[in-house]
């Protein structure tokens, strides 16, 4: 006929058949996420993790999931930075399905200890609970937004000269900024001991609006704004 | 004349350098005489001062933001902290913890200390794992768990009862709720009008935290300052009730003497005021209250496992003390043992698992907690004061209790995601109902 040698031929024999039905593929098992969501390239890979549901059906998951979605949905419009990463009400304070916690997690682990890492995370939410009596996590949402640049600059040489380029970042990229310059600043603090405490009162620093790490990344928006001329070069 | 006193010997071998020594040379009534330049001089000076003082108080100083970096709100509240996150903490309403209320009925739900306990319970410090718990979810509440009902049940027959028949000991797992089961007791006695001795840290009595000193011809010693602190404590918790109970007879306490008839409060006010009295003054006190009817008593011990193991006390042949050998440690071992009894009364002690150093085998192995080899040596100075002590077992939060706390944590704001029947069994199962794993799972989401 007009098949090529070498074409996969389905067969309906038993032989090739498993006698037990394969397990269904990988996208349907994912839980339906906000339906605010824009095209985002970073967190295809958290979205790619199934999330195990440790007790109920998965019926009953969605269905509490629609019922929350609306309300997450309000909740994440609040705060812009949320709509960049779609996460499901129920893994929206997780520190393990959460992307945005997890990479704050991370940015913070050190020799691969990331239980000592999450404990800092979650005596530090529980921190700021403790000050401000409202949810920690809006707060690092916030105070995540506020500090991350919307781009960075790229050493060019041209000639002899070395040039600035300001160059866009990723939403992973702009977000680690953020928090690297707020561990930095954290680091500075002086009279907090314990790590969570110094953590906790950078955040709320952030969001009242005083902190070192907005400075940097004001600074950073001047000098590419008077680089910008050097936008249009290739490279 | 003044070259030669310059080249003179004496001035030559000083460090000064040579205006200086010209200075040195000058007799005292020139000494202050100003020459024009000088005052010329002083005024350019001046002048230079004064444009720098000017500039720091005329000029535009902006306020930079690294200024403000100490604290979120800044020095001398300078910046305004965001009011969109900033919110007043509103306690959450709960019924009060009576003796009405402690019932089967009621079992799952969270209860607050009635406001007539809380002054007396503010007294002594909270255990420390269940203060933290108070600080962040407020009001101090604790949930009526079945041990509760049990417990009360036990300690409201004592009334009756001479406290030697009723030495309980709880016991249980790390963070199972021992200390909160006591503390509930303690509450309930309290509304119930009895007398309350409450001691939440026995380990501070036995880790040479408080100057000891030798009583002359024994082998016993007296913490002075100890006593005196816990004869003000008794006297803080326990002032109306003891107010009404007066001696029964004549006594001498250190170097005062009690007339029959005192009141007791009036009693424990001399050991408040001098504190090498206050160990006469507690063993007079125990023993008054001791052979009255009227009104009965509870002697409630956290970590009383440190009455069961050597303290960190050195003798003068440098070994460890027994608590047997601190006069005030060995009053309450009386009463624990069973030496000592109160007519009607009740003798409650909790272990603790706090600090793994104070785990006390001889009382484990004692109340059939723990199993040891046969062979090993159990301290034969210290067995003797466990026997006929009652082991209750705190068990792990049922289903019941745990939904209750669960509902109380999401009123208080402890977590904000959604109070879903999923999420509530991942925090259940994973921390195995345990209720110190259980809060952290809920507060901390690890």
């Amino acid at each position: 006929m007009g098949t090529r040698p070498n074409a996969v031929s389905v067969s309906t024999s038993t032989a090739t058949s498993p006698s037990t039905p394969l397990p269904p593929p990988m996208a349907a098992s994912i839980p339906k996420t906000s339906t605010s969501t824009t095209t985002t390239t970073t967190d295809a890979t958290a979205q790619g993790t199934i999330p195990v549901p440790v007790t109920g059906t998965a019926q009953e998951e969605q269905q509490q999931q629609q019922g929350e979605e609306t309300q997450e949905s309000a909740e994440s419009a609040a705060s812009g930075f949320a709509e960049f990463t779609p996460v499901s009400p129920e893994q929206a304070r997780s520190l393990t399905d959460n992307p945005i916690l997890s990479q704050l997690v991370n940015t913070i682990m050190k020799d691969g200890k990331k239980a000592r890492a999450q404990r800092f995370v979650a005596d530090a939410l529980l921190e700021i609970r403790s000050r401000t009596q409202s949810d920690p996590y809006h707060v690092i949402l916030d105070a995540l937004e506020l500090t991350s640049p919307i781009l960075k600059l790229t050493a060019l040489k041209k000639g002899s000269k070395v040039l600035q380029v300001p160059t866009p970042m990723t939403e992973r990229q702009r977000r680690r900024k953020a928090i690297v310059w707020i561990l930095e600043a954290s680091d500075k603090r002086k009279g907090e001991k314990m790590f969570k405490d110094r953590l906790a009162s950078e955040f709320l620093a952030v969001v009242n609006g005083n902190s070192a790490a907005l400075v940097k990344k004001n600074q950073l928006h001047k000098m590419a704004l008077a680089n910008r001329a050097n936008a249009s070069l290739k490279y | 004349m003044a070259h030669r006193i310059l080249a003179s010997t004496p001035l030559l071998r000083t460090s000064l350098s040579l205006t200086a020594r010209a200075r040195a040379v000058v007799p005292a009534q020139y000494a202050n005489y100003v020459t024009a330049s000088a005052v010329v001089m002083a005024g350019g000076k001046a002048k230079k001062a004064a444009p720098k003082i000017k500039a720091q108080s005329n000029s535009f100083r902006k306020k930079k933001a690294s200024d403000d970096d100490k604290g979120e709100s800044g020095s001398g509240g300078a910046t305004r902290l965001n009011d969109k996150y900033y919110k007043p903490s509103v306690p959450v309403k709960v019924e009060e913890f009576l003796p009405s209320t402690a019932t089967k009925e009621h079992v799952g739900q969270v209860l607050g200390f009635p406001t007539t306990v809380v002054p007396a319970l503010e007294q002594t410090p909270y255990p420390t794992l269940l203060s933290e718990q108070f600080e962040l979810v407020k009001p101090a509440a604790l949930v009526v768990r079945e041990s509760t009902v049990s417990l009360l049940e036990k300690v409201d027959q004592a009334m009756k009862t001479p406290s030697s028949q009723n030495r309980i000991v709880l016991t249980g797992e790390a963070g199972s709720g021992k200390s909160a089961l006591l503390l509930q007791t303690v509450s309930h006695c309290l509304s119930a009008g009895w007398i309350v001795i409450y001691v939440p840290k026995a380990s501070t009595w036995m880790n040479s935290s408080f100057a000891y000193n030798k009583v002359a011809n024994t082998t016993s010693f007296i913490q002075p300052l100890l006593a005196s602190n816990l004869v003000g404590q008794i006297q803080n918790v326990n002032k109306s009730v003891l107010s009404k109970i007066n001696t029964s007879e004549d006594a001498m306490v250190g170097r005062h003497e009690v007339q029959k008839g005192t009141s007791l409060s009036a009693l424990l006010e001399i050991g408040v005021k001098d504190q090498f009295a206050s160990q006469d003054v507690m063993e007079f006190f125990m023993k008054e209250i001791s052979s009255q009817k009227d009104i009965p008593t509870l002697v409630a011990v956290d970590e009383v496992n440190s009455f069961f193991r050597p303290t960190q006390y050195l003798s003068q042949d440098n070994k460890e003390l027994d608590p047997e050998h601190l006069k005030l440690s060995k009053l309450f071992l009386n009463y624990i043992s069973g030496k000592s009894s109160f007519k009607h009364g009740a003798v409650i002690g909790a272990t603790s698992d706090t600090l793994l150093a104070n785990k006390s085998e001889v009382l484990d192995v004692a109340l059939g907690v723990k199993e040891v080899s046969p062979y090993k040596r159990l301290s034969e100075t210290i067995l003797p004061w466990t026997q006929g002590l009652t082991s209750v077992e705190v068990p792990s939060y049922t289903r019941e209790e745990a939904k209750g706390v669960f509902d109380y944590y999401k009123k208080a704001n402890i977590f904000f995601d959604a109070a879903s029947e999923p999420f509530f069994l991942n925090k259940f199962i994973t921390s195995n109902g345990n209720p110190r794993k259980f809060f952290t799972a809920c507060a901390k989401g690890i």
